[in-house]
């Protein structure tokens, strides 16, 4: 029996972008998606092999295709994500055959040769409002429009995990005890004067499959000196999987470094970029030992998760460590503003990197450290730390800045040069774009990219 | 050459030992028996088939490949071991270095980040070749030289064992006898199973070595 075909979630009109000054918004309230229950994937076809038949032979095998038996590769599955106000935009589906490790030729490669191209026929285009004249479509009474599909991201083939549900009984997705949240799926967007910005943080593959909380976390807000002086600060905090109490030191780090640099900028009376970097640079220990403290010492009711299992006389930094990176913008003045850019001042321990986006592709503010043999990896945590690393970047036209956790960018720039993923970044994001195409594009199907993922976007906006 | 993903991987290579001592202690049917079972075990974890990729090297006078680097899920029928001359650990060691120089340069060739390789080492007896060494040598001083976790059952010698262990890494023997070899090795690959699976399940290509199962001693590298 056909089950009913269902709205999700009225017009946009009704959801006005919220102000970040007024604390984000979420997906609720977002452009509406209408799905086609004829479109959902056929989960019956995505098998997982079962137990092979036990033989003595040898030297028999042959390294065979990479795509697994059973793992559904079908970027033919179509997507319309439609906004009010809006046309229908047909979105293309990104699988892309791994040519590497298979022989596969679907038309998931012409993407690829698109990509190689500098073009991608119909996944960035042009967000002018030409489609207001697009009819509103009548509905009877029995029978409502076919509701498409949000289809994956997939960077090379769709793996394993993507290949079944959340709700399959093999439990890949996990519920975390009670007492600690999920946090799925996180988002906050708005624009503040002249800026615009747009956050999301996702629960990654391994910690729904082990039932562990998303231990990303991000704080965005704007500073408002007076009337002729904005600042927009960006907090990104990438909990150490080591520390026990990652997700709680994650959340609290960052809340506090955002209050902190708030109550910097306002007690100082700080009015230009130069003024703050040079306080930021002056006063770091004293920041870091004061957000050490806080962390470790004041926690707020609410947070339990922490203080049950360990007596703050015995807790330390390793039970809460976390990558702390930072952003403090200066917005511009006026929205009808001529300036081309703004100035941005950055602060990391640890390794979320900050990125500007170009045409060309994502780029990293500080070098990939990544070495060219074998892969490693070393974190630095902000807990206890009396220094950060702060740099300089201006956020233009076409430059705009990106705040990740490894999650994502390390997906991005491998060795200095763009990935894959990062060119179809660099076209996606390169502009201002509905939050549902970007929580989309952040839920990106890559086998291996199974950390907690957080991302956020920072735009030149004069409307 | 296809653009880079940078898409991670793990890859995990098994040396069995397949020498005549290790048919008379039941070690090769267990291990005939044991490798369909590992397969099982990894294909029902996506993690594991999504970030890994397994290949299994038998070893006595000589060594072969006999399961090329491989995603679980593309393993139709695992291989099987049979009983074949004597415990040529030289041999053993060339083939690992020659196999995982040529996959780790394959994977990078391809776009993939490669984590240091984890070799399992099964064996249940003293090394024939008295020269062993010198390829333990140039594995260890090659450019992705692995970690290595050893596992000894019979007549393996623990020093031996953790002379093969890398650092931070363990040597696990157990089963000193032929009477229990057989169940001792069992329970070694359930663990070289949980090993797999903890692993990929980590950050940063961390390995997380098991606890070892009743009858086992894990020893420390030397």
């Amino acid at each position: 029996m056909k089950s009913p075909k269902r709205w999700l979630s009225p017009a946009a009109d009704d959801h006005p972008t919220p102000d970040l000054s007024q604390g984000g918004g979420r997906v609720q309230g977002e452009p509406f998606v209408r799905w086609d229950d004829e479109n959902v994937p056929d989960t019956e076809s995505a098998e997982i092999p079962t137990t092979p038949t036990a033989t003595e032979r040898r030297g028999s095998q042959q390294q065979t295709s990479a795509v697994s038996p059973g793992v559904r590769n079908d970027p033919e599955e179509s997507c319309q994500v439609v906004e009010a106000g809006r046309s229908h935009r047909p979105r293309p589906a990104l699988a892309v055959a791994d040519t590497s490790e298979s022989n596969r030729e679907d038309s998931s490669a012409k993407f690829l040769d698109a990509l190689n191209e500098n073009q991608l026929p119909g996944s960035v285009p042009e967000r002018t409002p030409e489609s207001a004249s697009v009819p509103e479509p009548e509905l009877g009474t029995d029978e409502l429009l076919p509701l498409p599909m949000i289809d994956d991201l997939i960077v090379t083939e769709k793996t394993t995990f993507q290949s079944r549900p959340w709700w399959t009984p093999f439990k890949w997705t996990q519920l975390p005890e009670v007492g600690e949240a999920a946090n799925d799926v996180r988002t906050a967007y708005g624009v503040g004067t002249g800026v615009a910005a747009l956050a999301c943080s996702l629960r990654g593959r391994r910690h729904r499959q082990y039932a562990g909380p998303n231990q990303d976390a991000f704080d965005i807000g704007l500073v408002k000196v007076d009337e002729n002086c904005e600042f927009l600060v960006v907090v990104v905090c990438d909990g150490m999987g080591s520390a026990p109490f990652s997700s709680y030191g994650s959340s609290r780090v960052a809340s506090l470094m955002s209050e902190l640099i708030r109550s910097l900028i306002t007690s100082k009376n700080l009015r230009d970029i130069d003024a703050v970097e040079g306080q930021l640079r002056g006063l770091q220990s004293q920041i870091l030992d004061k957000m050490t403290r806080e962390a470790l010492e004041a926690r707020p009711p609410g947070l339990s998760i922490f203080p049950t299992s360990i007596p703050p006389s015995e807790s330390g930094p390793g039970d809460i460590q976390t990558t702390l990176t930072f952003a403090v913008i200066q917005n511009v003045r006026d929205d009808a503003s001529e300036v081309s850019e703004m100035e941005a001042v950055i602060g990391m321990i640890g390794d979320s990197p900050a990125l500007n986006i170009t045409p060309e592709g994502p780029r990293l503010l500080e070098n990939d450290q990544d070495s060219s043999g074998v892969f490693s990896t070393a974190t630095n945590g902000a807990v206890g730390a009396s220094a950060w690393r702060l740099t300089r970047t201006t956020v233009g036209e076409k430059q705009p800045l990106l705040i990740a956790t490894d999650g994502v960018a390390n997906y991005l720039v491998h060795e200095g040069t763009p990935t894959r993923l990062g060119k179809y970044v660099a076209k996606q994001w390169i502009s201002p774009l509905p939050v549902l195409e970007f929580i989309r594009d952040v839920s990106f199907d890559l086998a291996s990219a199974d950390d907690d993922r957080t991302a956020i976007m920072i735009w030149l906006n004069r409307g | 050459m296809s653009m880079t993903q940078a898409q991670e991987v793990l890859l995990f290579y098994i040396a069995c030992d397949e020498s005549v001592s290790m048919s008379q202690n039941g070690g090769i049917e267990v291990i005939n028996q044991s490798l369909p079972d590992l397969h099982a075990q990894l294909v029902q974890d996506p993690l594991v088939v999504d970030k890994s990729r397994i290949s299994i090297i038998a070893f006595s006078d000589s060594a072969d490949v006999i399961l090329p680097m491989t995603k679980a899920t593309d393993i139709p029928d695992m291989p099987g071991v049979s009983e074949v001359g004597g415990t040529n650990y030289g041999e053993a060691f060339r083939v690992l270095r020659e196999t995982i120089d040529r996959d780790v340069d394959l994977m990078k060739g391809q776009g993939f980040r490669v984590y240091r390789p984890v070799v399992f080492f099964i064996t249940d007896g003293e090394p024939t070749d008295a020269d062993w060494e010198n390829e333990y040598g140039l594995l260890m001083n090659s450019r992705y030289a692995p970690h290595i976790i050893s596992w000894g059952v019979d007549g393996a010698d623990a020093a031996t064992l953790q002379r093969i262990a890398t650092p931070k890494m363990k040597a696990f023997l157990g089963g000193a006898d032929r009477a229990t070899a057989a169940r001792a090795l069992k329970q070694m690959f359930g663990s070289i199973g949980q090993t797999i699976v903890s692993s990929t399940g980590q950050a940063g290509g961390q390995i997380v070595l098991p606890e070892p199962p009743d009858g086992v001693v894990a020893l420390e590298a030397m």
